[in-house]
C-alpha cells in the first residue's frame, strides 16, 4: 500500500469520526460505565425498559422539541398538551353518555379509533393555536406556549374533575403502552421485543427524518434556523413554515398522551407536565442550538436515549435521585461544551 | 477524544467511590412521593436507619417533582430490573401504579405499601400496608375541631385538599365529610388540591382570604399546608378569627400545635410507617407470616399532648 492511499484512507477515516456525533461515543460510553457498575445493567430485559421508558417519556416529545428548536423557537405547551391529549383520550373511553356506552359495547376498537383521533386532534389544535397567535403577533414562542401550556393543564384538569380516570376492562388500549408484538420467556417474566411505543416512535422519527431531509417544509425549517431575515427574502413563506412546526409538535406530543395515559391505565391531569424541558434538554444533548438551523431527527433521539439511559443507570446503581439531577446537569452542559469545542475546531 | 474519555474515567471513579459496596442480608427499593418535603424525609429516614440495624439495605428512589406518577413508575420498572428483594412503595396514584405493580409480582418480586394503599384487583397482591387509618382520622380530626368551635352558630369551613389521585387524600376527605354530615352546624365554603406543599396552600390561603370574610376552620391534609394556611393568615392580620388543623404529626406541625399557629394535628407516625415497613419486608423474606394491615399512629395532637408526641419523635 503506497503512502498516499494510505493518507487518503486516514482521510476518509477522520471523515466518518467527523461524521459520527459526539453523543453517539457518550451513549454508548455510558452503557458501557453503567455496565460496569453494576452486572444486571446490560441485560435483554434492561435494555428495552429503557427503551419503553424512552419511547413512552421524553423520546417521542424530544421530536417535537427538536422541530421548535431547529425553527428558533421553543415549544413549553408540549407537557400540557401531553396532558389534555392523554386526558381526552380517557374521557372519551369512559365517558358515560349514551352513545359512548353504546359503542363501547358494540364496538371497542371503534371507539379506540374516536378516542385517539380525538387526541390527536387536540394536539393539532393547540399546535395550531400556538402557530397562529406567533404568526398573527410578533410575540416570543416561549411566552405564547406558556401561556398555552397553562390553558391545556387546567382544561385537563377541568376534564378530570379532580380526580384521576381510570380506565378498566380496555386490553386493546392498554397494548399501545404496554403490550409488544414480539415476546420473548426469560425466567417466569415475558419481555416484549417489539413494544408498540417503540415502533410508534420509530415511526415518527423516519417520517420527521425523511420530511426534514428530503421535502420543501424541511428545507425551509432549516433555512429559518440559518436566516430568518434571508430565507424570508428568498421567498420562504417563514410565517406559513412555522405555524406547520408548531402544528406537528402539538400531533407529535399527542401520541406521547395517549401512550402516556394507556401505559398508567388512567389518566391524572399531572401527567406529563415536565416533560417539555425534559424534551429541549434531549434536543440539546442531540446537537441542536437555540440559535436554529442545526441537527437532524436522529440525533434527537441519540440525546432523548441518553437521558433515559442516564436515568435508568442511575437508579440501577443506587444513586440517589438528588444527586442524580447534579449528575444530569452536568452531563448536559459537558456534552454542549464538548459539541461547541469539536465544531470549532473542524471548522478552523 | 482522549480527554473526553479521560472525563468519563474520572466521573466513572467518582461514582464507583459514592456507591458503596454492601454487605446486606436483602436489598429493598423504596419509592415515597417526592424527595423533598419534610414528611417524607422523616419516613425515608426511619425505613433506612430501621434497614441498617437489621440487615436490609435501603435505596430510596422517590420522584423529585412532588406527585409525580410517571417518575414513580420508572422508578418500580427499575426495581424490577435491579431484581431487588422486595419494594417499598407510597403511591401518587393509586390506580395509575397497579400495572407496574403487577410486573413485579410477575418478576416475583413482593410489594409492600406504605403510607398511602394502592388500588391493585387482588388485596393479596399486596404483602401488606403499614399506615394509619385515613378515613378515621380525618373523621377524628374534623370531629375534634368542630368540638373546639362549640359556641358557634354556624362554621364556615375551608378545605385544602391533598391531591385526589391519592387513596390517602380520598380517604380523608371521606372522613371529613362523613364528620360534617353529623354537624348541621358546618357549611363548607370552598376547597381547591394543595398536592401537599406549603408553598401551594399559602397561595391557596390567601386568595380564600381575599373572597371571603368570614371563614371559622381551616383544615388542611397535612401539617405542610396548615403552616402554608397560617403564614397567609398571619400575614393578612387575621390570626384570630380562625381555627387550623394540620394532618402527619411530623414535628414542624407539632411544634406549629405548640406554638399555638395550628390547633391540632393527626399523628400518622411517619417515621413509624418507615421503620414498619422494612420490618415488615424483613419478616416477610424470612419466612414469618405477616399481617394484610399494620396500623400505626392514629392519635389527635392536640396542644396538650404534641409536647409528649414531640419527645418521642426526638427520642
Amino acid at each position: 500500500m503506497n503512502s498516499q492511499s494510505l493518507r487518503s484512507r486516514r482521510e476518509t477515516l477522520a471523515h466518518y469520526y467527523h461524521k459520527v456525533p459526539a453523543t453517539v461515543f457518550l451513549l454508548f460510553g455510558m452503557i458501557l460505565f453503567f455496565s460496569l457498575l453494576s452486572d444486571k445493567y446490560f441485560t435483554v430485559s434492561n435494555i428495552m425498559n429503557v427503551i419503553v421508558q424512552c419511547s413512552s417519556g421524553v423520546g417521542i416529545v424530544a421530536l417535537a422539541s427538536y422541530l421548535a428548536i431547529c425553527s428558533t423557537g421553543v415549544d413549553l405547551s408540549l407537557g400540557g398538551i401531553v396532558s389534555l391529549s392523554g386526558m381526552i383520550t380517557a374521557k372519551i373511553l369512559t365517558w358515560d353518555i349514551p352513545l359512548f356506552s353504546q359503542i363501547r359495547n358494540n364496538n371497542p376498537v371503534f371507539l379506540l379509533l374516536i378516542a385517539v383521533t380525538a387526541a390527536i386532534a387536540a394536539g393539532a389544535a393547540i399546535g395550531s393555536m400556538n402557530g397562529l397567535i406567533l404568526a398573527r403577533t410578533k410575540i416570543p414562542s416561549f411566552i405564547v406556549t406558556l401561556g398555552m401550556y397553562k390553558i391545556c393543564e387546567t382544561f385537563s384538569r377541568v376534564i378530570a374533575g379532580g380526580t384521576t380516570i381510570r380506565i378498566n376492562g380496555l386490553p386493546l388500549f392498554e397494548f399501545i403502552g404496554n403490550g409488544s408484538l414480539l415476546n420473548v420467556q426469560i425466567g417466569r417474566r415475558s419481555i416484549g421485543l417489539l413494544p408498540i411505543s417503540m415502533i410508534i416512535m420509530l415511526l415518527l422519527y423516519i417520517f420527521f427524518s425523511f420530511v426534514m431531509k428530503k421535502t420543501r417544509f424541511g428545507t425551509y425549517v432549516y433555512a429559518i434556523g440559518g436566516n430568518n431575515e434571508s430565507a424570508a427574502l428568498s421567498g420562504i413563506n417563514t410565517v406559513l413554515t412555522r405555524y406547520r412546526v408548531f402544528l406537528y409538535g402539538g400531533m407529535i406530543a399527542a401520541f406521547t398522551g395517549i401512550i402516556f395515559t394507556s401505559r398508567l391505565t388512567s389518566a391524572s391531569a399531572q401527567n406529563g407536565l415536565g416533560l417539555e424541558f425534559d424534551g429541549i434538554a434531549a434536543a440539546v444533548v442531540g446537537g441542536a442550538a437555540m440559535s436554529g438551523g442545526r441537527s437532524t431527527p436522529g440525533r434527537t433521539l441519540i440525546g432523548a436515549l441518553i437521558i433515559s439511559v442516564m436515568k435508568n443507570g442511575f437508579n440501577m446503581i443506587g444513586m440517589s435521585n438528588s444527586i442524580q439531577m447534579i449528575a444530569i446537569g452536568c452531563v448536559l452542559i459537558a456534552v454542549v461544551s464538548v459539541d461547541t469545542l469539536r465544531n470549532r475546531r473542524r471548522f478552523v | 477524544m482522549k480527554r473526553f474519555l479521560g472525563y468519563l474515567l474520572v466521573a466513572a471513579l467518582l461514582v464507583a467511590g459514592v456507591v458503596s459496596v454492601n454487605a446486606a442480608e436483602y436489598e429493598v427499593t423504596l419509592i415515597l412521593k417526592d424527595n423533598t418535603s419534610a414528611g417524607w424525609r422523616y419516613l425515608a429516614s426511619a425505613a433506612i436507619a430501621a434497614g441498617e440495624k437489621i440487615g436490609v439495605k435501603v435505596t430510596e428512589n422517590s420522584p423529585l417533582e412532588t406527585q409525580n406518577a410517571d417518575e414513580q413508575y420508572n422508578a418500580m420498572l427499575d426495581a424490577i430490573e435491579k431484581q431487588v428483594d422486595a419494594i417499598c412503595i407510597a403511591p401518587v396514584d393509586s390506580a395509575g401504579i397497579v400495572p407496574a405493580i403487577e410486573k413485579a409480582l410477575e418478576a416475583g418480586i413482593p410489594v409492600f405499601t406504605t403510607n398511602t394503599r394502592a388500588f391493585v384487583k387482588n388485596p393479596e397482591d399486596i404483602v401488606t400496608f403499614v399506615g394509619v387509618g385515613n378515613e378515621k382520622g380525618g373523621y377524628d380530626i374534623a370531629q375534634y375541631m368542630f368540638g373546639k368551635l362549640s359556641d358557634l352558630e354556624k362554621i364556615n369551613l375551608i378545605i385544602i385538599d391533598g391531591n385526589r389521585t391519592g387513596q390517602t387524600t380520598l380517604d380523608r376527605i371521606a372522613g371529613i365529610e362523613a364528620a360534617i354530615a353529623e354537624d348541621d352546624r358546618v357549611v363548607l365554603l370552598d376547597s381547591q388540591e394543595g398536592k401537599f406543599s406549603r408553598a401551594n396552600a399559602q397561595e391557596i390561603m390567601e386568595s380564600f382570604l381575599v373572597k371571603y370574610s368570614e371563614i371559622d376552620l381551616v383544615i388542611a391534609l397535612n401539617d405542610e399546608m396548615a403552616i402554608g394556611a397560617y403564614n397567609a393568615i398571619s400575614a393578612a392580620g387575621r390570626e384570630g378569627e380562625m381555627l387550623i388543623s394540620g394532618f402527619d404529626g411530623a414535628p414542624e406541625g407539632l411544634q406549629a400545635v405548640l406554638d399555638g399557629q395550628i390547633s391540632a394535628t393527626l399523628n400518622q407516625d411517619l417515621p413509624g410507617q418507615g421503620s414498619g415497613v422494612i420490618e415488615a419486608v424483613k419478616a416477610y423474606l424470612d419466612g414469618e407470616s405477616v399481617e394484610s394491615w399494620i396500623k400505626v399512629g392514629g392519635d389527635v395532637c392536640t396542644p396538650e399532648n404534641a409536647a409528649e408526641f414531640l419527645a418521642k419523635l426526638k427520642k
